[in-house]
C-alpha cells in the first residue's frame, strides 16, 4: 500500500462521485475525490428535485443501504410530494423539490468531514495503468495519483459541447469546462464510446414573472421524506406552479425550427425519447394544443426559476420570444438561456454488475457516463461502484442486487446488456417484480445488506428487522383468525377495506396492539401477497437460469444454430448468464436453447457437475 | 434434450415416409457432409446442384445392382432444418431400406432419435416452439380432421394467433404502464368502460381460439380424468377396476406426491387417460399443497375431476370433505361414493353422486360412460378450423385465459394490480412462442404519448 497514495480514486464530484467516495471511505479505504472545482460538488446541474416516478424507489433503496442521496435531499427538501397516491403503493414515489445550494453546500460539508476522504482539485485527462492492472489517474499537469481502484463518474464533462442555438460552447455545465482527452485514453483500453445528448431548459428570474396568473400546485403536508434514518423533514414548504403553451407558443417554435441544433443536424447525440425538448414535442406530437409547463423555484436565496417542461436548445431571441408567449411569463427576464449538451459515455455493456470494466481490471465506471439519465440513476450506479471497489480490496464477494431484490438491482442487471441510443431512465415498468419492490419496504428489503457493508448500524438494522417480524406476525394471525367464513386478511383485503374498517367490525382486532407504522406495513403487505406469491414461480426460475454462468470465454460465434442475429447481439453484449441472455431483445428461446448446449456439453467435457 | 450432436455437427438420417410397402420411399440425410456422404454411396449421377433434382444410381449391401434414385440436396440453412441435407427418393422395400440405411451408417452417418429433425430445425431457429410440438402431432394425427388440424398449427397458425394476441396485451399494457410511470404528464390510462372495450375482445379471441383445439382420440395427448381424495378413499381400486388392470401402488413411502399413476380406459372410438396421485397427505398440509399444484399442472380444459370419497362414512364428515375441496376442483368434479356394497345407509343428500363397488364391479359402468360424456367428444361437433394443440400449449393458453379474467374481476382494485395479471397473461402467451421485453412495451409508451416535462 506504501506505493499508493489512495486506495481509492473517485473521478468526479456529482451524484455519482460522492456516493462512491463516501462509501469506499466509510468502508475503510483512503479515498480521493478529484474534482475539476470543489464548488460544483453535489451540484444540481438540472433540475431542482429528487426522486419521480421510479427514481425516488432508487433514493429509499440507496439511503436504506447507507448512501447519501436521501440525506442530503432531506435537508434540502422545500417541497415534497408523494406521486401516483391514487394508485397503488408499488407506483407511488416521492418526489422533491430542493434548494439547489444548500443541497450542494449540505454535500460538501459531508465529503469535507468524512474521514479518510480527501478532496483534490484538478482535470484527469489519462488512466494510469501498471501491468494488467489499473494504477491510479494522469491529472493535466502530468502528475500521477496512485492508487488500487479508479472509479469514473465524470457525468456529461467528456469532450462535452452545449449548444444555444448556432451558438457553439465548449463545456459539460454553463460556466464550466469540458475533459477533452479522457475518452481518447479510455479508448485505447479498448473501451468503446457513444455520443448522448441532454438537455435543459430556460431559467427566469422570479421577480419578472407574473404570478398572479398561475396556478398553485401545493406539496404534502406531512411529508415522511427520503432518509429512513432521520426524523422526517420539517420547515415552511413551498408551492410550484403551473403554466401552459398554446398554439401562439407553438408557431415560434416551427417558425425556428430550422435553427435548432437538432433538427439542423448540428447535434449528432440522441436525446431521450421521455424529457423530450420542446421542439421534439411540438414535431413529433403536432396535434396537441398545450403542454404542461412547471415553475420550479431553485432555491430560497436565488432567484432562479427552473422552467420545467420547456427544454430546449433553440436561439436565444427564440426562446425569448417563445416564452414571452407563455401566460405568467409574458415580461419573464432570462437568467440563462436553455441548451443542449452533448457528451461522450462508454456503452455499459462493457462493464460487469459491479460497475467494473471488462477492459481494465481496478477501473470502474459509474453515473452518466455509462449512458444514463438522472441524479438518482447516477448515485445508485456510483453507490455499487464504490461498495464494489472496496469490497474487491477486502477480498469479499462483490454486492450484486437481483432483479427482484431492489431497483438498483434491476438498473445495474439492465446496463450491463444495454447499449443506449438514448441515455437510460428508470421507469417502474422496467421492474418486473415491482410490486415488491416498494417505497415503503426498502429498509426491510435492504438495511441488513447495508448493515453488512458497514454502512448501516447494528441497531439501525435490528429495528428494521424488529418491524418485519411484527408485520409478519401480524400478516400470519389475519390469515389465522377469521369473522365467519372470512379471515381476518380476506376482511381487510376487500376493495375499500382498512384497518379502521376491521377494527369497527372486530374490535378483537383492536386489542392486538399494534403499532400505526406496523398497521401500515401490515395493509400493504397484504395487498401485495397474493400477487407476489404468484410471482414466486417466476422469481425461481430467474434465479436458476441466473446460475448458469456464461463463461468469459465463451465464443458465441462458434456456437452452431445461433441466429446471425443473436450472435452479433450476444458477442457485443456479453451476457454473463443464461436468464441476462434472456432478458436480450432479438435473442429468441432457440436462441437460448442452443447455448444450453454449449454449456451441458463443456460441463461434461469439464467433468464439471 | 439438449444434446450437442442436435445442432448438425453429426449426420443423422431417417425413412421419412411411410415404411414398406409403400411402393416410394423417401429417406433424409442431415448435417453438414450429408452431400458429400451421398456422393460417395452413387455409382453414377452426383449431388452439385442444391435444390435441382438429379438421378442418381445408388450402390447399396452387397449387391452388385445399383438402385436408381432422385436425390435433392440443401445447402446449410435452405433446408427444413437449417442444416446441410438431403432427400433421397427410392423404390419401395424392405431389402433396400435396410442396404441403403447400412451404407450411410458405414459411411459415418447413425439413425436419427424421435423428433431429432424438429430439434435441429428448432435448435436452428427454422420454427418455433409451438410449431415444434406439433410435427409431433401431425406424424401422431391417426385420421383426416386430426391431420388438418395438426397441420394448421405447423403452418404457423397457432403461433400466428398468439402473437396477435400477444400483441394485443401488449399494447394494453403499454397503455396502463403510461399512466403509473408518467402520471404526473397527464397521461390518462383506459379505466371503466373503455377498458373493458380492450379487454374483452382479447379475451374472446382467446376463448375462439380454445373453442378450436381438439382432442386426440388415441396417443398423447387423450383427454384425462384425475383421481381425487384422501388415500383410504378407495381410490387405486376403483384406478383398477376401471381400467380392468392392476395398475396402482398399494402402498406408497409418505411424501411421494410427484408419482403419477396413469391407466387408459379405451372404448374403441376414444381413449382417456385416468390419472391418480399417490401419497400419504393430511388436510392442509405441505404435500397436499404440492398434490395439489401437480393436479392443475397435469390437468386443463374438459378435463374431468372425479372425487372420491368412501361411501360408509358418515353424512356430515362426507359434506364436510366436500366443502373445504379447493373451489376449482369442487367446481367441476363428478362425485363418487365407493364402497357401494358395504354401504349402511342411503345417502339421499348425494343423489347426483355415483356409487360404485369395487369388489363387485357395480356401479362401474355408469361411471365409465359418464366419463366419456363428460369429456364431449362428439366426432360430429370438430370445428371445421379445429387445432390440434398440443396438451402443454393448451394448457398455457387456459393460464392466460384465468389471468385475463382475474385481470378484469379485479380491474377496480388498482392499475398496477391489473398490469400485474394482465403481465401474467402474456407471459403464458410468450411460453408459447416468444417473449417481449419490457423495452417492447416501453417502446410503444413513446410511440403513443408525448412525455417529459
Amino acid at each position: 500500500m506504501s506505493n499508493t497514495d489512495f486506495d481509492v480514486i473517485v473521478v468526479g464530484g456529482g451524484h455519482a462521485g460522492c456516493e462512491a467516495a463516501f462509501a469506499c471511505s466509510r468502508m475503510g479505504f483512503e479515498t480521493a475525490l478529484v474534482t475539476l472545482s470543489e464548488k460544483t460538488i453535489g451540484a444540481l446541474s438540472c433540475n431542482p428535485a429528487i426522486g419521480g416516478v421510479g427514481k425516488g424507489q432508487l433514493t429509499r433503496e440507496i439511503d436504506a443501504l447507507g448512501g447519501v442521496q436521501g440525506f442530503i435531499t432531506d435537508k434540502a427538501g422545500l417541497h415534497y410530494r408523494m406521486l401516483n397516491t391514487s394508485k397503488g403503493e408499488a407506483v407511488r414515489s416521492l418526489r422533491a423539490q430542493v434548494d439547489k445550494d444548500m443541497y450542494s453546500r449540505e454535500m460538501q460539508s459531508l465529503m469535507k468531514s468524512q474521514a479518510r476522504l480527501h478532496i483534490v482539485t484538478g482535470s484527469v485527462e489519462d488512466i494510469h495503468v501498471t501491468g494488467d492492472r489499473v494504477g491510479g489517474v494522469r491529472l493535466e499537469d502530468s502528475s500521477v495519483i496512485r492508487a488500487r481502484k479508479v472509479i469514473m463518474t465524470n457525468g456529461t464533462f467528456l469532450r462535452a459541447v452545449m449548444h444555444v442555438g448556432e451558438e457553439v460552447t465548449s463545456g459539460g455545465r454553463v460556466g464550466e469546462g469540458a475533459v477533452q482527452g479522457l475518452t481518447g485514453a479510455l479508448g485505447t483500453l479498448g473501451l468503446e464510446t457513444g455520443r448522448l445528448k441532454t438537455g435543459t431548459p430556460p431559467r427566469l428570474d422570479r421577480d419578472s414573472i407574473d404570478w398572479s396568473q398561475l396556478m398553485p400546485q401545493v406539496p404534502d403536508s406531512d411529508p415522511d421524506g427520503f432518509c429512513h434514518w432521520t426524523p422526517p423533514p420539517r420547515r415552511e414548504w413551498m408551492n410550484c406552479h403551473v403554466t401552459r403553451t398554446d398554439e401562439g407558443v407553438h408557431d415560434i417554435i416551427r417558425d425556428h425550427l430550422h435553427r435548432s441544433p437538432m433538427y439542423s443536424g448540428q447535434i449528432e447525440g440522441v436525446g431521450p425519447r421521455y424529457c423530450p425538448s420542446i421542439e421534439d414535442k411540438i414535431v413529433r406530437f403536432p396535434d396537441r394544443q398545450g403542454h404542461t409547463i412547471h415553475l420550479e423555484r431553485e432555491g430560497l436565496e436565488t432567484n432562479s426559476i427552473y422552467v420545467n417542461g420547456i427544454s430546449t436548445s433553440l436561439p436565444a431571441d427564440a426562446q425569448e420570444a417563445l416564452v414571452a408567449k407563455i401566460p405568467g411569463l409574458e415580461k419573464a427576464k432570462f437568467l440563462r438561456h436553455g441548451y443542449a449538451v452533448e457528451y461522450d459515455f462508454f456503452p455499459p455493456h462493457q462493464i460487469r454488475r459491479t460497475f467494473e470494466c471488462r477492459a481494465l481490471s481496478g477501473l470502474y465506471l459509474a453515473g452518466q457516463i455509462c449512458g444514463t439519465s438522472g441524479y438518482e440513476e447516477a448515485a445508485a450506479q456510483g453507490f455499487l461502484a464504490g461498495v464494489n471497489a472496496a469490497l474487491s480490496l477486502k477480498n469479499e464477494a462483490p454486492l450484486i442486487l437481483g432483479r427482484e431484490e431492489a431497483y438498483m438491482g434491476v438498473l445495474a442487471d439492465d446496463l450491463v446488456r444495454c447499449d443506449p441510443r438514448e441515455p437510460y431512465r428508470m421507469f417502474t415498468s422496467r421492474a418486473e417484480f415491482r410490486l415488491q419492490l416498494r417505497h415503503d419496504n426498502a429498509d426491510i428489503r435492504l438495511a441488513r445488506k447495508g448493515n453488512e457493508l458497514g454502512l448501516i448500524t447494528d441497531q439501525q438494522a435490528e429495528a428494521v428487522e424488529e418491524d418485519a417480524k411484527l408485520t409478519e406476525s401480524c400478516v400470519a394471525r389475519l390469515h389465522k383468525e377469521r369473522s365467519g367464513t372470512k379471515t381476518f386478511h380476506e376482511v381487510l383485503r376487500a376493495p375499500g377495506a382498512s384497518w379502521e374498517s376491521l377494527e369497527e367490525s372486530h374490535p378483537e382486532v383492536g386489542a392486538w396492539g399494534i403499532s400505526q407504522g406496523i398497521k401500515e406495513r401490515v395493509r400493504i403487505a397484504v395487498r401485495y401477497e397474493h400477487y407476489i406469491e404468484r410471482q414466486q414461480d417466476e422469481v425461481d426460475r430467474m434465479k436458476r437460469n441466473e446460475k448458469w454462468v456464461l463463461p468469459e470465454d465463451l465464443d458465441f460465434s462458434s456456437i452452431s444454430g445461433l441466429r446471425t442475429e443473436a450472435r452479433e447481439t450476444l458477442t457485443r453484449l456479453r451476457p454473463d448468464t443464461i436468464a441476462a441472455a434472456q432478458r436480450i431483445a432479438g435473442v429468441s428461446p432457440a436462441d437460448i436453447s442452443c447455448i444450453f448446449v454449449v454449456l451441458k456439453s463443456r460441463e461434461r467435457d469439464e467433468g464439471v457437475l | 434434450m439438449h444434446d450437442p450432436e442436435s445442432t448438425g455437427e453429426e449426420i443423422i438420417f431417417a425413412l421419412s415416409s411411410s415404411p414398406p410397402p409403400a411402393r416410394v420411399m423417401i429417406l433424409r440425410l442431415d448435417g453438414q457432409g450429408s452431400i458429400g456422404l451421398l456422393n460417395r454411396c452413387l455409382s453414377s449421377g452426383s449431388l452439385i446442384e442444391p435444390r435441382t433434382p438429379v438421378r442418381v444410381q445408388i450402390r447399396w449391401g452387397q449387391s452388385d445392382f445399383p438402385i436408381p434414385a432422385v436425390a435433392v440436396s440443401w445447402a446449410k440453412g435452405k433446408s427444413w432444418t437449417g442444416n446441410e441435407g438431403v432427400e433421397l427418393f427410392l423404390p419401395g422395400g424392405q431389402p433396400i431400406l435396410e442396404g441403403v440405411l447400412g451404407r450411410f451408417a458405414d459411411e459415418g452417418a447413425r439413425a436419427a432419435t424421435p423428433g431429432e429433425f424438429t430439434r435441429r430445425a428448432f435448435l436452428n431457429g427454422k420454427i418455433d416452439l409451438s410449431r415444434a410440438e406439433s410435427v409431433a402431432t401431425v406424424i401422431e394425427a391417426e385420421d383426416r380432421t386430426a391431420l388438418a388440424a395438426a397441420r394448421r398449427v405447423l403452418s404457423g397458425e397457432l403461433a400466428q394467433n398468439i402473437d396477435a394476441l400477444s400483441r394485443q396485451l401488449i399494447d394494453i399494457i403499454a397503455l396502463l404502464e403510461a399512466g403509473l410511470d408518467f402520471s404526473e404528464q397527464e397521461v390518462e390510462s383506459p379505466s371503466g368502460e373503455a377498458l373493458e372495450q380492450l379487454l374483452q375482445p382479447a379475451e374472446d379471441a382467446l376463448d375462439s381460439l380454445l373453442e378450436r383445439r381438439r382432442w386426440p382420440r388415441s396417443g398423447p395427448g387423450v383427454p384425462r380424468v384425475l383421481l381425487w381424495g384422501w388415500p383410504n378413499a378407495g381410490k387405486s381400486s376403483l384406478l383398477n377396476i376401471l381400467v380392468g388392470e392392476d395398475l396402482a401402488i398399494t402402498s406408497v413411502e409418505a411424501g411421494t406426491t410427484t408419482d403419477v399413476v396413469r391407466g387408459l380406459l379405451d372404448n374403441g372410438d376414444q381413449a382417456l387417460e385416468i390419472l391418480d396421485l399417490p401419497g400419504d397427505r393430511e388436510p392442509g398440509g405441505e404435500i397436499e399443497r404440492l398434490a395439489l399444484k401437480r393436479a392443475r399442472d397435469l390437468i386443463c380444459g374438459d378435463d374431468a375431476i372425479l372425487w372420491v370419497v368412501d361411501g360408509r362414512r358418515s353424512v356430515d364428515s362426507i359434506k364436510a370433505e366436500y366443502q373445504q375441496l379447493p373451489e376449482d376442483i369442487k367446481d367441476r368434479c363428478l362425485k363418487v361414493l365407493t364402497h357401494l356394497d358395504q354401504r349402511t345407509h342411503l345417502h339421499e343428500e348425494f343423489g347426483e353422486a355415483f356409487w360404485v363397488s369395487s369388489s363387485d364391479g357395480e356401479g362401474v359402468n355408469s361411471l365409465r360412460s359418464e366419463l366419456f360424456k363428460t369429456v364431449q367428444l362428439d366426432p360430429g361437433e370438430i370445428h371445421s378450423a379445429a387445432l390440434r394443440f398440443t396438451r402443454r400449449q393448451w394448457h398455457l393458453l387456459e393460464r392466460c385465459k384465468e389471468s385475463l379474467q382475474r385481470a378484469r374481476r379485479g380491474a377496480m382494485a388498482g392499475p398496477e394490480l391489473l398490469v400485474a395479471d394482465l403481465r401474467e397473461a402474456q407471459q403464458w402467451l410468450s411460453e408459447i412462442s416468444g417473449e417481449a421485453t419490457p423495452e417492447e412495451v416501453l417502446d410503444r409508451i413513446f410511440a403513443k404519448f408525448c412525455l417529459g416535462k
